[in-house]
């Protein structure tokens, strides 16, 4: 399992993919506290846009977003670090970026045919899904990691100061964002695992991430919570950290994904 | 005797059809084994149920005398190269090499150096693979097969597609390895004469079946000689062919017999042919090629396309 781990960090490591998924997040991140400087830049001058704001501002959004804003940082208060962090992650653009690795990084091995090297080598052939599940939890930190790091940086630029609210509260949200984004990983590779196919996963993937689900809202037609409250994708857009619920959902679906992404690995005859 | 590799009764069936039926063979240590057979014969599922990578739905393979859910403990002993050879392209063939290191657990900084100059890419380590000749990706593909020093090689058509330089390069390295290393092999291919050069042993397979298993110096001997009758009624023939106990014969046309045994017994074939009040144009010991040979067997042709 440890051999497992160290090739599939060397190919990370050595794949162009990873680092141009970086690059383009540490784009995305700046171009979206640039859209939340100048929107904020706009409501202080718009009185009437920022009431408009304010009544909107409730309504949930399970969406794939970039540049949002908080009313209440249009009111002569410090933009704090921690909110632009939070809307950014909720926003799932990290979540996006981790998808189109995850497809990239599973489904290679089996395209390029590199898996007939290995799939005769190891003991038990689910050894080599779950060492690519540590590496999308490493991919999934260094994701949040850029993402965060970036953010700051942004903000001192654009703002000209880096305003923290409240640390410890920031690393809890942070680290219960890199569970839920790597249960969410274990669900790309149980659907690159099941379909064998890289477009069909991806695709699925970003609809998913972008909250293609809440359409089972309309079929049930019940007045209950949405069921986005009980899957990954919707409880990286809405996380609330004063409820458990959020990393059991995150802990039992990574579990039953693996569970049986490995079972099919090891009973499925490698073509 | 002690086989380092034992196929008994193996099937795999997929929906209706049977890839593999019911193949059984023996494999010595440092034997070269070839199989032959039409594009869907069933050559490279046999190759992916011995190296582990495919199920079979029936039989066993023994592996230095390790069967069933055991043979897992020596697989790794089994280096690929199964189809295409599986490789990144956007990585260098050292990057792939060290990828297969790491997943055995080698760390010997020296030891993807000694691999590559086993194939001969000891000056291309760096090199992109997507920048390769096929030649070069199918010399890396052994490469990648010899990580971890395997017992057994399993290489499925190696040289398909490669120029004559190509061909040359990769027999050579298959025998340096069978001589220098030991390494026992099962090696598929078209290419029935480059295999000649090369095996020990020939398996004939067929619509999954092992219709035949022949040694190198038997091949030579069946087509280099046979035995051909000219003949006016071959119907009145068989029967006389058939009370002598041949088995191994063909009726070619209207007027000719060939017959791919006993090559000795012409004398006794034109004495009862003679009794039996048949008249014979003509009796003599003639040669066919390889690939004749084996449309003889199995009905096709060779060189039918890849499906």
């Amino acid at each position: 399992m440890n051999n497992l781990i160290r090739m599939d960090f060397y190919r990370m490591r050595k794949s162009k993919t990873t680092w141009i998924i970086l690059m383009f997040l540490i784009l995305m991140m700046f171009a979206s506290v640039y859209m939340s400087y100048s929107d904020i830049e706009y409501y202080k001058n718009n009185p009437s846009a920022l009431e408009n704001l304010k009544s909107s501002s409730e309504e949930v959004n399970w969406g794939i977003y970039i540049g949002s804003v908080s009313p209440k940082w249009c009111e002569d208060n410090k933009v704090p670090i921690d909110g632009l962090i939070k809307i950014n992650i909720q926003s799932k653009i990290v979540l996006m970026f981790l998808v189109v690795f995850v497809v990239g990084f599973v489904s290679k091995e089996n395209t390029s045919g590199f898996i007939k090297n290995i799939a005769g080598q190891v003991s038990n052939r689910g050894f080599i899904l779950l060492s690519k599940m540590i590496i999308v939890g490493i991919y999934s930190l260094i994701l949040l990691a850029v993402a965060t790091v970036t953010i700051f940086v942004s903000s001192k630029i654009l703002f000209g100061y880096v305003f923290v609210e409240d640390l410890g509260l920031l690393i809890k949200y942070i680290v219960y964002q890199w569970i839920l984004h790597v249960a969410f990983g274990s669900f790309m590779i149980f659907l690159i695992t099941l379909l064998k196919n890289e477009i069909a996963s991806l695709l699925i993937g970003i609809l998913v991430s972008a909250g293609v689900l809440q359409i089972v809202d309309a079929f049930i037609k019940s007045n209950k919570k949405s069921i986005m409250y009980f899957l990954n994708s919707g409880n990286i857009g809405q996380l609330s950290l004063g409820d458990c619920r959020p990393l059991l959902i995150a802990v039992v679906s990574m579990t039953i994904y693996m569970a049986i992404s490995m079972y099919i690995i090891n009973n499925r005859d490698i073509q | 005797m002690d086989y380092l590799l034992s196929v008994q009764n193996l099937s795999k069936k997929y929906s209706n059809q049977f890839a593999t039926n019911n193949i059984s063979l023996n494999l010595k240590k440092g034997e070269i084994y070839g199989l032959i057979g039409k594009n869907g014969a069933g050559k490279t599922t046999l190759l992916k149920i011995i190296s582990g990578l495919v199920k079979p739905s029936n039989g066993d393979v023994a592996l230095f005398d390790y069967s069933g859910a055991d043979r897992k403990k020596v697989l790794s002993r089994i280096g690929t190269l199964i189809e295409a050879p599986g490789l990144y392209s956007n990585l260098t063939a050292y990057d792939n090499l060290k990828l297969k290191c790491l997943c055995l657990g080698i760390n010997d900084p020296k030891y993807i150096g000694s691999i590559l100059e086993i194939v001969g890419l000891e000056g291309e380590s760096n090199k992109k693979v997507k920048q390769y000749s096929l030649g070069m990706k199918q010399r890396l593909g052994i490469a990648m097969a010899l990580v971890g020093e395997p017992d057994l090689l399993l290489l499925d058509e190696p040289i398909n597609g490669l120029d004559p330089q190509g061909i040359k390069d990769v027999r050579d390295i298959v025998l340096k390895l069978n001589k220098e290393y030991g390494i026992t092999m099962i090696i598929s291919s078209h290419i029935l004469d480059e295999l000649l050069k090369i095996v020990d042993r020939f398996g004939i397979i067929n619509d999954g079946r092992l219709l035949k298993e022949i040694s190198k110096a038997e091949l030579k001997e069946i087509c280099c000689n046979h035995i051909e009758i000219k003949i006016e009624e071959p119907k009145k023939a068989i029967v006389v062919l058939d009370k002598l106990g041949f088995n191994n014969y063909k009726v070619i046309d209207n007027h000719t017999i060939n017959i791919y045994e006993r090559l000795n017994d012409s004398g006794l074939i034109s004495m009862e042919l003679y009794k039996n009040d048949i008249s014979i144009n003509s009796i003599s010991i003639e040669s066919i090629s390889i690939e004749d040979y084996f449309i003889h067997l199995t009905g096709g042709n060779i060189d039918e396309q890849s499906n």
